[in-house]
């Protein structure tokens, strides 16, 4: 079952996997020393880990020293070093070799860890092993009945020749390298879901807002949710691909030692089914983007129930349909799925006929082709085809999700991509923020709009813009902003906050030009569409604990929500209540410069007098800048100056 | 401290070389014997032995004397052939090789059993059979006569020269055996070449002492034959077969002619557990009767035990192309025979090795020529089944024969080094007229 050429082979790899693994080896040591790596011992379960590789090690040291006498029927070393295959020896010596220095190199790296590290080497060995493992058994079975056969008056040849302890190694090889490989493999896709996902979260923020706002919120739920988990999936096509693979390279080995001829048939018929598997991906990779666009309708359709439950809930007419548009867009979905899976049932099925064809094709034909075709090799033929016919179809079931997860990987890729093409990466000097962010009471700030301008540019051909706006908002002042619908407000308040970058002229603080991180950093907002987290980010709410309770008090809300730790009891409280808490959140991060986007709106006239008359100039009094959108023209005579917005322009 | 290091080095020196040294330990006898009917002369690597019959002793009466004469000569007999056995037959399988020689025996020659019997008497393994006590029983012993019948071992080939491609104008033929020796040498400490001498006839073999049968031999009528395996992969059976060795000594010592001799061996009333291909050789020529008793065919054809002659149709395939040459590996060429050679990378190797280097040897080749190409190891001996050398680490004995004087250019592996020598040493051997 061991001939020359596949002696030479193993003597090969395993030569060339040695030096390999040497090399990772001296780099697990090198880091060891450079204590990059650090001992675990894992209490119990190491030990148990040691005594188990050591006996599987020790397992498979006994099967190879009994190589000659368990598979060549009592033979000894001296009889193949005389007989043959003479590569035999240095094969197994190799393969020794191989075995101690990934043993050495195993039992390191496993005790002492490394963080983060991804040791696709290890994986891959263990991947090849589990294939071998999973192998051993099929070319064990067939010996096994080979023997049975031919040597009818001893019934227990299988037992007293010991073959079966090389059944056993081969499901102990399969087993234990699978379930090391698989648990590695699923700390390494988890870290690199991980990754990805904290790649996308950081490319999202460092976007500047006017780029960000372009983009679809269902495109990022799709991009931080369902593409990261579909890749997730990588792990059991990889380790089910991977060993599947190896098993079928080490069968279609041993089938070649058997008949080359038959091998070669097998393999074209085989390259001939994955081919045509190829060619249907290519359709339903089609399918497949489309069923991942409508994914992003349907998060979109998730959202909008989610945030208009309330409208939808009074208005039968509205809800039906809606109900008709999701109802639609969940049918596109199935539809799309059904038409990408549809294109594989055909070649699947067919790859399954090709498959069975090519046993027919051995077990009828082969005896014909090949003349000294022996009974026994036909019989092997057949116990590896079918054996090999599960994994084959395994493989050929695994494209289809991979092609899915291609999809989701490419539109990862795409959606990092979209979001670092728009990242701003000129921030200011961190020194500068931090000293803009640190001004504090009766430190002055002055915000400059020399010649500013802005446009949009939307797909709609909407070309609205303002400028050029000549301005200076200064630190003790409060500054009304006043306009009509669509005059220009919100663009102003949303260049002065740094979330838009003007398309002419320039801001400068304190004299200095400053760029839009800059201008972030020096406010404080409460926008009418405001968003209160459910955490204080941003805030050293330890040392403001007192003034926590001083604002939640003055804003009357300390009996409606606490916050301990830094967190909000809760954020369930009406618009009014909701707006006053952000209002203590603006406190707390006592920026120089505050900015209320029609905060009295929702308020009732208590409470708006209070925020013109009491709150708005208390800010001002510490030196804030404090800017005010509003309409309340009650209160205009509160602000120090007043802009009226119109057109896009200051109209006084 | 250089004297030091000198010693040091020294010292492993002496120790890798005593590792490398595969010197075996060779237990030494006397260095003859005779008794009645019963001669046996040590002749340094090889034991030189004759079995006179035309004394009018009984089989068994010989085969005793033998047993006596073979324990002088090596005292630690026993224990050699009983280890042989130990180490090609694994303790599962031990006990099954009795049921496969019981299957045999009846249909073995009397005459035979007896002398096997007669020698069994003087061993100390009596009825007994259990493997590895160095003792040899009776039907041990009988296991050790039919090993290639009941456990396939014998591995050879045989090339020959004859007409005018022979420089003497007659027949020359070089066998090599391919055997597996024993990890303590025990087939080169008994190998012999034994006369066996009738009242009307002499027959002479290459082989082992109480190996019965011929593995090479000829007879004073100048036919020789040489055993060489032939596997199909056929299952086995033994149920109602003979013995090939033994029945070709039976056709040594009645037959005159070579085709004879092959009838004789081709007669589809006997019947082998194993195929096999079997050379006979005259003064004039050499032929190889492929004696496949399965009779799978190739090419729809189907030939069961013929002959091949130098000019025979070979298999698609397969190519020769010598006039007055032939020659053979493990594997069946005729055309319409079980093709067990276009993919045997082994038999494929050291057929095209004989041809090239039969064809360097050129139109007519020597003695010594032939011994070349029967030696060649491509440099240096490899093994057995990967090195296509046709002399080779499994080689124990190459035997030139010349039926014009009835003597032997032979080597055999040296009784006391278990690897084989770089370069084989032959003497010349002239058997008893």
């Amino acid at each position: 079952m061991v001939n020359s050429g596949l002696s030479f082979a193993i003597m090969c790899i395993t030569g060339l996997m040695c030096l390999v693994t040497l090399y990772y080896l001296v780099v697990v040591v090198v880091e060891i020393f450079k204590k990059q790596r650090k001992f675990k011992g894992d209490g119990i379960k190491g030990f148990a880990t040691l005594i188990l590789s050591m006996g599987l090690i020790g397992g498979i040291g006994y099967c190879l020293y009994y190589a000659p006498d368990i598979l060549f029927l009592g033979s000894t070393w001296h009889m193949i070093e005389v007989i043959g295959p003479a590569d035999l020896i240095t094969a197994v010596i190799s393969s020794c070799a191989l075995l101690s220095v990934f043993y050495v190199y195993f039992v390191l790296s496993h005790f002492f860890p490394k963080e983060n590290d991804k040791p696709f080497f290890m994986i891959i060995v263990l991947s090849i092993l589990s294939g071998i493992g999973n192998s051993i058994i099929v070319f064990i079975i067939n010996e096994a009945l080979n023997r049975a056969l031919s040597n009818n008056s001893d019934r227990y040849i299988n037992f007293e020749s010991r073959l079966y302890l090389y059944f056993l190694l081969g499901i102990a090889l399969f087993t234990l390298s699978a379930m090391i490989v698989r648990k590695r493999l699923i700390a390494i896709t988890a870290a690199v879901v991980y990754d990805k996902r904290v790649e996308i979260i950081n490319k999202i923020l460092k976007a500047p807002y006017f780029k960000y706002e372009a983009l679809e919120d269902s495109k990022t739920y799709s991009a931080l949710n369902n593409d990261p988990e579909t890749v997730s999936g990588f792990v059991s096509m990889l380790v089910t691909g991977l060993t599947g693979i190896i098993t079928m390279i080490t069968c279609f080995i041993y089938l070649g030692t058997l008949n080359l001829y038959g091998m070669i048939f097998s393999i074209l018929v085989i390259l001939l089914t994955v081919g045509m598997f190829m060619k249907a991906t290519k359709t339903a990779e089609k399918h497949f983007e489309r069923n991942r666009d409508i994914l992003e309708l349907f998060f979109k359709n998730i959202t909008d129930l989610v945030n208009g439950f309330k409208e939808l809930h009074i208005n039968a007419r509205k809800r039906e349909e809606f109900k008709e548009d999701m109802e639609k867009n969940c049918g596109l979905y199935r539809d799309t799925r059904m038409q990408g899976e549809y294109k594989y049932v055909g070649v699947g099925i067919f790859g399954e006929i090709m498959y069975f064809l090519v046993i027919g094709i051995a077990v009828f034909t082969f005896p014909i082709i090949f003349s000294n075709f022996e009974g026994s090799t036909l019989r092997n033929y057949t116990v590896v085809f079918l054996y090999m016919g599960g994994i084959v179809n395994q493989q050929i079931h695994i494209i289809p999700n991979l092609v899915r997860l291609t999809v989701s990987w490419k539109r990862i890729k795409q959606f990092i991509s979209e979001i670092s093409m728009i990242e701003d990466g000129h921030g200011p000097a961190t020194d500068v923020i931090e000293e803009i962010a640190a001004a504090k009471d009766g430190q002055e700030i002055a915000i400059q709009f020399k010649d500013v301008g802005f446009h949009y540019k939307n797909k709609d051909g909407d070309n609205f813009g303002i400028g050029p706006i000549n301005y200076e908002f200064k630190s003790g002042e409060i500054v009304f902003i006043s306009g009509g619908n669509g005059s220009g407000k919100s663009t102003l308040a949303k260049l002065l906050t740094g979330l838009y970058k003007p398309d002419e002229g320039e801001i400068r603080i304190n004299g200095q030009v400053a760029d839009m991180k800059m201008l972030g950093s020096s406010f404080t907002t409460v926008y009418s569409n405001f968003y209160l987290f459910e955490k204080l980010y941003g805030v050293n709410h330890k040392d403001k604990q007192n003034e926590i309770q001083k604002y939640l008090k003055l804003l009357q809300i300390e009996d409606k929500v606490q916050i301990t730790d830094g967190k909000f009891s809760t954020l369930k409280l009406s618009t009014g209540q909701r707006k006053r808490l952000a209002l203590l959140v603006s406190y707390l991060e006592d920026k120089p410069v505050c900015l209320f986007d029609e905060w009295a709106a929702d308020q009732d006239p208590e409470f708006r007098r209070f925020f013109y008359e009491s709150l708005l100039p208390e800010l001002r009094n510490r030196g804030k800048a404090v800017i005010a959108i509003t309409h309340d023209d009650y209160y205009f005579n509160r602000a120090d100056k007043h802009i009226k917005m119109d057109m896009g322009k200051i109209s006084n | 401290m250089k004297k030091t290091l000198l010693m040091v080095f020294l010292a492993i020196l002496l120790i890798l070389q005593s590792a490398c040294n595969s010197d075996v330990v060779v237990i030494k006898g006397e260095s003859n014997y005779k008794a009645d009917g019963v001669t046996i002369v040590d002749k340094g690597n090889y034991f030189e032995v004759v079995l006179d019959f035309s004394t009018g002793l009984s089989h068994r009466q010989i085969g005793k004397a033998l047993a006596e004469g073979i324990l002088k000569v090596i005292p630690d007999y026993e224990a050699l052939v009983d280890s042989y056995i130990a180490e090609n037959l694994p303790k599962y399988e031990y006990p099954y090789m009795f049921y496969r020689v019981e299957d045999i025996k009846p249909q073995v020659n009397k005459e035979y059993i007896e002398e096997v019997e007669g020698m069994a008497s003087v061993f100390s393994g009596g009825k007994d059979n259990v493997r590895g006590d160095n003792k040899i029983s009776e039907d041990e012993l009988l296991l050790f006569n039919l090993f290639p019948d009941v456990a396939r071992i014998a591995q050879c080939s045989i090339v020959s020269v004859f007409g005018s491609r022979s420089e003497t104008g007659e027949n020359m033929v070089a066998r090599n055996l391919d055997w597996y020796g024993g990890s303590k040498n025990q087939l080169p400490r008994i190998q012999s070449v034994v006369t066996l001498k009738y009242s009307d006839k002499k027959v002479y073999t290459i082989g082992y002492l109480g190996y019965m049968g011929v593995i090479t031999g000829f007879n004073d009528s100048k036919v020789f034959a040489a055993i060489l395996d032939s596997g199909t992969g056929e299952v086995y059976s033994s149920t109602g077969k003979r013995s090939y060795p033994l029945d070709i000594r039976a056709a040594l010592e009645s037959k005159k002619t070579l085709d004879e001799a092959a009838e004789y061996m081709k007669d589809p009333q006997k019947n082998y557990a194993y195929n096999h291909l079997i050379a006979f050789a005259d003064a004039k020529e050499t032929k190889i009767l492929e004696n496949n008793i399965s009779g799978n065919g190739s090419d729809g054809n189907r030939i069961k035990r013929e002959l091949r002659t130098s000019d025979s149709k070979l298999n698609k395939g397969i190519e020769w192309g010598f006039k007055d040459a032939i020659g053979s590996v493990n594997s069946f060429l005729l055309y319409g025979n079980y093709d067990n050679h276009t993919d045997n990378k082994n038999n494929t190797k050291r057929w095209k090795n004989m041809g090239e280097q039969l064809a360097k040897a050129g139109d007519t080749v020597s003695l010594e020529e032939l011994e070349a190409i029967a030696t060649y190891d491509g440099g240096s001996p490899g093994s057995f089944l990967d090195s296509g050398d046709l002399y080779n680490k499994m080689t124990l004995y190459t035997v030139i024969w010349e039926p014009k004087t009835l003597s032997m250019e032979l080597y055999f592996h040296p009784r006391g080094v278990l690897e084989v020598p770089k370069d084989p040493t032959f003497e010349k051997v002239h058997v008893p007229q």
